[in-house]
């Protein structure tokens, strides 16, 4: 299992691809083959079915990346998490039926992970309200006391998680979130609770600009990493490394700018962070990819959007030494060996797809997503335009463009290596996709 | 400065050259004139901007940025209410979804004197950063399906 949980990233993302211990199941049932009620399946369609969460009120279109689970106990049926702007988190089945339906409140804006916490399933999510909830996959009930979790006025990123954290001689599994206060104050926090009762830890302080995005923690070093923005009137941005056991500070750059919309990813190795940041906060910014030593946070190798590409977006993915990163409506393959100075593009994406020399030209992407793990070439992103795009991670050609017909931007998407299939949404649905489209 | 713009913008091409040109002006309009009659079906709210802090201190906002603006605040000016009373907001990106219904709650302190009340809306680390171009809110209270106020912002890179 991957050690590096952010849960927001590429192990929730890539659900489970561990799980199966390398089979691919192929011969596995697919989501989707039996249409559900209020579903609509499409069988001449890579759609496998469609479902609309019930929204109290007008409908939000907006709603988060799916998150999923595998509820072992029904032969490892799927279960897909969404939340949306409409303050629910909604579970489905893996053929779309809805399970439950829970009202947060608050917007809900992060992709939830799952955890398994002393034998139950816990959905992890953030919303806008400044609370943390912990709700059982099974039914969608609290799985904290009520009045536990709320840790802020507003928190918009979701939570990062790690088990069997020593702190002070008590094992304590812990989640962790940001907060989000625009104030000159900076009084923002990292907070550590306890993934069993919500009671908090530990927090980490002082002189904390805004989170943002979703932390993702090192288990092996006890070490969590994440970005701050600059509040409003300056102050506080950079990217921290604070100690799991503790909530004491590692090291900070503060010297990077704002992490505004990056999610900071951490290489296989752990040696390296991957996060995008921007530099000076107002003024006229410079979108920079950094890949930055863990051990100090000191910069080993950096590239510069050129100008007028726009901010880098979501999660940069990393299979080995290839990074996949998306900035404007551009997707950028480098590859990076240990490189210092200038990140170095990838050389064999000599004509992607609409693109020039390194990258491609998706509209508006989000995290991009790679099967290479599961023996494919293949990548995957959701663009700004209502269609999901698939390009050949060798060079960056096309390979197919899914297009939803929603006209607005689709969500980072979630693969299910079980049955095949992807999830995402956009427009106000969930979707489920063939994973041989 | 402008207050209530009730154009409906549509996006793409001329259009939404148009709108920012539009948006332009309306920047320059005072923001304690009296509101034109048809911009304000009801006169309890009796002005709405934006700004990127709660706070009403200089000029209202018609452009935000994703990449250095943190937070939307919306400002109201209501008049004439007592009592406890629920704002909805409602975020139209420019796609033409609904993206948000924000409700805030506040109390009415005063029927005879005017009361600032905010909504703030994340923008880093959010949707909002995927979805640029055009944006309309409107505002509606309590249950009362009636459109007291609107207005459009720009949103960029």
């Amino acid at each position: 299992m991957n050690h590096h949980l952010g849960l927001a990233g590429q192990a929730s993302l890539l659900a489970l691809l561990a799980f199966a211990a390398g089979s691919w199941p192929a011969g596995a049932a697919r989501a989707g083959q039996l249409p559900a009620a209020g579903s609509s399946y499409r069988p001449s369609s890579p759609i496998l079915w469609t479902a609309t969460p019930n929204v109290p009120g007008p409908v939000s279109a907006a709603l988060s990346a799916p998150g999923l689970y595998f509820d072992a106990t029904h032969g490892n049926q799927a279960q897909i998490f969404i939340g949306g702007n409409a303050g629910i988190k909604q579970a489905y089945r893996g053929d779309g039926k809805a399970l439950w339906n829970v009202a947060l409140h608050g917007a809900v804006q992060d992709r939830a992970p799952i955890v398994d916490v002393a034998g139950t399933n816990v959905v992890f999510v953030t919303s806008q309200d400044g609370w943390v909830s912990a709700l059982r996959a099974a039914d969608g009930t609290s799985f904290w006391p009520l009045a536990q979790g709320q840790i802020a006025g507003s928190v918009v990123a979701g939570v990062a998680y790690e088990p069997a954290v020593n702190v002070g001689g008590t094992l304590h599994d812990l989640v962790f979130a940001g907060t989000y206060t625009d104030s000159l104050a900076l009084d923002n926090q990292l907070v550590a609770l306890d993934a069993r009762t919500g009671a908090p830890v530990w927090s980490f302080g002082g002189g904390l600009g805004l989170v943002p995005t979703a932390p993702v923690v090192d288990w092996s070093n006890q070490t969590i990493y994440f970005g701050s923005a600059a509040v409003t009137g300056g102050g506080g941005q950079g990217v921290w490394a604070v100690n799991t056991t503790d909530g004491s500070l590692r090291w900070a750059n503060k010297g990077l700018g704002s992490v505004v919309s990056s999610i900071p990813n951490l290489s296989a190795d752990g040696h390296t962070l991957y996060v995008g940041t921007v530099a000076p906060p107002g003024g006229s910014p410079t979108y920079t990819l950094n890949a930055l030593r863990t051990v100090d946070g000191g910069v080993r190798a950096a590239f510069k959007a050129p100008s007028g590409v726009g901010a880098w977006r979501g999660l940069a993915w990393v299979d080995g030494s290839a990074v996949y990163a998306s900035a404007g409506d551009r997707l950028y393959a480098f590859s990076d060996a240990g490189a210092s100075g200038t990140l170095p593009l990838n050389t064999t994406w000599t004509k992607p797809y609409q693109g020039g020399p390194g990258y491609a030209g998706i509209p508006g992407g989000g995290t991009p997503l790679s099967l290479a793990a599961a023996g494919r070439g293949t990548l995957y992103v959701g663009g700004r335009d209502g269609a999901v795009y698939k390009l050949q991670a060798a060079d960056g050609t096309l390979g197919g463009r899914l297009d939803l017909g929603s006209g607005t931007a689709v969500s980072d998407l979630t693969y299910d290596v079980l049955h095949n299939a992807f999830y995402l949404t956009t427009g106000g649905v969930l979707y489920a996709i063939d994973g041989s489209w | 400065m402008r207050t209530l713009d009730t154009r409906r913008v549509r996006t793409g091409g001329r259009g939404v050259l148009l709108c920012v040109l539009g948006l332009l002006l309306a920047g320059l309009w005072n923001w304690g004139a009296p509101l034109p009659a048809a911009a304000a079906p009801d006169p309890r709210l009796a002005g709405l901007a934006l700004y990127p802090t709660p706070s009403h201190v200089g000029p209202p906002r018609t452009t935000f940025s994703t990449s250095t603006d943190n937070v939307l605040c919306i400002g109201m000016r209501w008049h004439g209410l007592v009592g406890a009373h629920t704002a909805h907001l409602t975020l139209v990106s420019p796609d033409g979804a609904i993206y948000q219904v924000l409700d805030v709650p506040f109390t009415a302190r005063s029927a005879t004197e005017e009361q600032w009340v905010w909504g703030v809306l994340p923008i880093a680390g959010t949707w909002m950063s995927r979805l640029l171009g055009v944006w309309h809110l409107t505002v509606t209270l309590d249950d009362s399906p009636a459109v007291l106020g609107q207005t459009e912002w720009m949103l960029t890179q």
